[in-house]
């Protein structure tokens, strides 16, 4: 059962991956199919993913994100609303423009501003998982959501294993001790 | 006319712990059972999945019923939001707002496996305190299926630890308790000073390999499933009456009982989820659904012999419904506590479960939660807007100084404290949702002052802030009355081995029949009630 969610997510990589060669393969001779697959398919998968999880790099402190939830994020992000991509747009240019240190100072420099909403929510997306309020949100990432990792040396994530049995007698590392994530 | 008729020597209504353990008894004692449960068989493995795809919101504030779908023929409680299953009125409405699990295997699906023996005093409240009720049996005559169940079930206990007031014992727990982890060790060593013992529970939660299941590795996340199985479930008990010849038929749903002359049951009616209805016969039959469902079931299937409902000669059907009243309070400790190393709940303080007092206020139980407080803590900290660094540290703060705890209580079984058949909900099927008026009482409201100040003085132990207190009482799942047992079928539902009064065939296996509510979790001693019924049945079987 550990893998099962990622072993899902692979079987989704390996069908994208087909359909994304077969794209290419038919384009050599179509082009106006090959432009409809990169809206339709390509699109979701490729630069605009690598855009997204690039800038969601920034935007979350932390290198090692998962391109699969990238690109469930970004489509969930679009599908909820259409201005998403001009307001992504806008915060990469911000960020491209005044290169702020971090994202602490990039938030403080857009309190005010609509797009402060923007960065909030493509960060909840990245640490809880969801980008919407409710019990009926669509889960996009659990076990590799970001909330769970600043604990994760301790605290097991609900569900799976941490380590053997009774490793919880071991002494619990510093609070200041954040692990790399 | 019904359109099919099956037979059997027993047949049993609800798959739950109960009807499992009693189902595998009578099975593997060589009777013919068919054991019936209103709603479907339930994946362990989909569950987990469900569980793993529930938003973060419901994980922080225990959603536990969620990841098993509510099916329309046999609905139950879900209050994310509340589907109107269960209608709770009165003063203390909040407090009835029970989660429970139709399938196969039942709520014990989603619980903390927490295992306790009832004291003798709770078993003669009444002949010791002058309030409540007796049990129609004494402590010593439960004590050997206390221990069939806890060996079926597989508890682990603080064997060698001297805990007072104890349950007495003629045998160890099967297993030795689990290590606590850093959040009970720190617990423990708090409230010690303060005169506090806290103890470990015994739990049906394997601290070794045993009975095919593995050992707890702390997945921590016991309610609402155990991911591997190292907690027992009301299904290993349906599992293994099946392959000891017992048939289990999930969604039936028994609606009509039929009686002869005499006020013997002749046949159950049941439903499928097409509403296509199927009658069985047997010798003896056993409704073993919980304390909700079981007066629901009683009171629905009235028939002219018995307009009242089924066994309800004593008028008691669906009085006496009993919970432990709880107090939660949540914090911030002084000290990082790290909650969630280990099972959901792994000890608790038991100094209040008896004493004098009991003749004018509530016994209590007072506990900590060892629920892994990392859900609960990054949906804070996103609240906050923090980005960055410092939304890690705060989670990572939140997970390690996160503290719940809470404090139960002991109720009197009141017979205004009523379920009624709804005059205006039904199901798919038809059938009316079940009504509960609950008011806990001033034996509870009472000790429930003194409760909070135990509380507040454990918080401020722990150097707590952010403390929050439920200003109401909440629920706790530990369904007890209902269908009370006694001597006297002027004023009781069934007598000491689980039989109703008013039809010689008819036993009731559930925590319904509980004259008593205690202070700890029902669920070991319904089982053992029900398992001491299966020897009544058994007997009865001998002489034909």
């Amino acid at each position: 059962m550990r893998g099962t969610p990622r072993a899902r997510g692979r079987m989704v990589s390996r069908r994208n991956m087909l359909m994304v060669s077969g794209a290419s393969a038919l384009g050599l001779f179509a082009p106006s199919f090959r432009s409809a697959m990169a809206q339709g398919i390509g699109g979701a998968a490729g630069d605009d993913t690598a855009e997204f999880v690039a800038f969601s790099r920034f935007a979350t402190g932390h290198d090692n994100l998962d391109p699969l939830v990238g690109r469930s994020l970004l489509a969930a992000l679009r599908a909820q609303s259409t201005a998403f991509p001009d307001q992504l747009a806008a915060l990469i240019k911000t960020v491209a423009d005044s290169k702020p240190a971090d994202v602490e100072a990039l938030e403080e420099s857009l309190r005010g501003n609509p797009l402060h909403d923007t960065l909030l929510q493509i960060i909840r997306g990245w640490y809880s998982g969801v980008i919407e309020d409710g019990t009926d949100a669509k889960v996009y990432a659990f076990e590799n959501a970001l909330m769970y990792q600043p604990a994760r040396d301790v605290v097991v994530i609900p569900t799976y294993a941490h380590n053997g049995p009774n490793y919880w007698v071991a002494e619990p590392a510093p609070v200041a001790q954040m692990p790399q994530f | 006319m019904a359109q099919d008729t099956q037979t059997a020597d027993v047949v049993i209504v609800g798959a739950g712990i109960c009807g499992s353990m009693l189902a595998h008894k009578l099975a593997r004692n060589g009777l013919s059972v068919l054991l019936l449960d209103a709603g479907p068989h339930r994946d362990r493995d989909q569950i987990v999945e469900n569980w793993r795809n529930m938003p973060p919101n419901n994980k922080s504030l225990y959603d536990y019923a969620t990841p098993y779908p509510s099916v329309p023929w046999a609905p139950h409680t879900n209050y994310f939001p509340d589907n109107g299953y269960l209608i709770v009125k009165g003063p203390d409405a909040s407090a009835y707002r029970q989660g429970i699990i139709k399938g196969v295997g039942g709520t014990t699906w989603h619980w903390a496996a927490s295992s306790w023996r009832y004291l003798p005093n709770d078993f003669r409240l009444k002949s010791t305190y002058g309030v409540g009720r007796d049990y129609a049996m004494s402590y010593d005559e439960l004590e050997p299926y206390y221990y069939a169940a806890e060996l079926e079930m597989g508890v682990k206990g603080p064997n060698g630890q001297e805990i007072i007031p104890s349950a007495p014992r003629k045998n160890p727990w099967p297993m030795d308790s689990m290590p606590y982890g850093p959040g009970d060790r720190l617990f423990t060593e708090i409230v010690k000073p303060l005169g506090y013992d806290n103890t470990p529970v015994p739990q049906a939660r394997n601290s070794r390999p045993y009975d095919g299941r593995p050992q707890c590795c702390g997945n921590n996340n016991c309610m609402p499933i155990c991911p591997i199985g190292a907690m027992y479930h009301g299904v290993y008990g349906a599992w293994k009456a099946e392959r000891h010849g017992a048939r289990i038929i999930a969604n039936a749903v028994v609606y009509a009982i039929e009686t002869d002359a005499k006020n013997n049951i002749v046949a159950m009616n049941y439903y499928d989820p097409d509403k296509g209805t199927h009658r069985v016969v047997a010798r003896t039959f056993v409704i073993a659904a919980n304390g909700i469902e079981t007066p629901k079931l009683l009171l629905l299937a009235a028939n002219d012999r018995n307009p009242n409902g089924i066994a309800n000669s004593s008028d008691q059907v669906g009085r006496n419904m009993m919970d432990h009243p709880g107090i939660g309070m949540s914090f911030q400790a002084a000290e990082p506590v790290w909650a969630g190393g280990g099972s959901v709940q792994m000890s608790s303080i038991t100094n209040f479960r008896d004493g004098a007092f009991r003749s004018e206020r509530a016994a209590i139980q007072i506990g900590y939660n060892n629920t892994a407080q990392n859900s609960r803590a990054g949906m804070k900290a996103l609240s906050l807007g923090l980005v960055g660094k410092k939304l890690d540290e705060e989670i990572r703060r939140r997970s390690a100084h996160g503290v719940d705890i809470y404090a139960n209580h002991e109720i009197l079984p009141n017979p205004e404290n009523r379920l009624v058949l709804s005059k205006d909900h039904r199901d798919a099927l038809g059938i009316p949702h079940p009504e509960v008026t609950y008011d806990v009482g001033d034996y509870v409201r009472k000790s429930a002052v003194l409760s909070r100040q135990h509380l507040m003085k454990i918080a401020q132990a722990m150097g707590g802030t952010e403390i929050e207190m439920t200003p109401y009482f909440t629920p706790n799942n530990h369904i007890t009355g209902g269908a009370i047992m006694g001597h006297d079928p002027k004023d009781s539902v069934v007598d000491q081995w689980l039989r109703t009064h008013d039809h010689p065939n008819l036993f009731l296996a559930t925590g319904a029949t509980m004259a008593a509510s205690g202070t700890v979790n029902s669920t070991l001693t319904m089982a053992a009630l029900s398992l001491r019924a299966g020897d009544a049945i058994l007997e009865d079987m001998k002489h034909g």
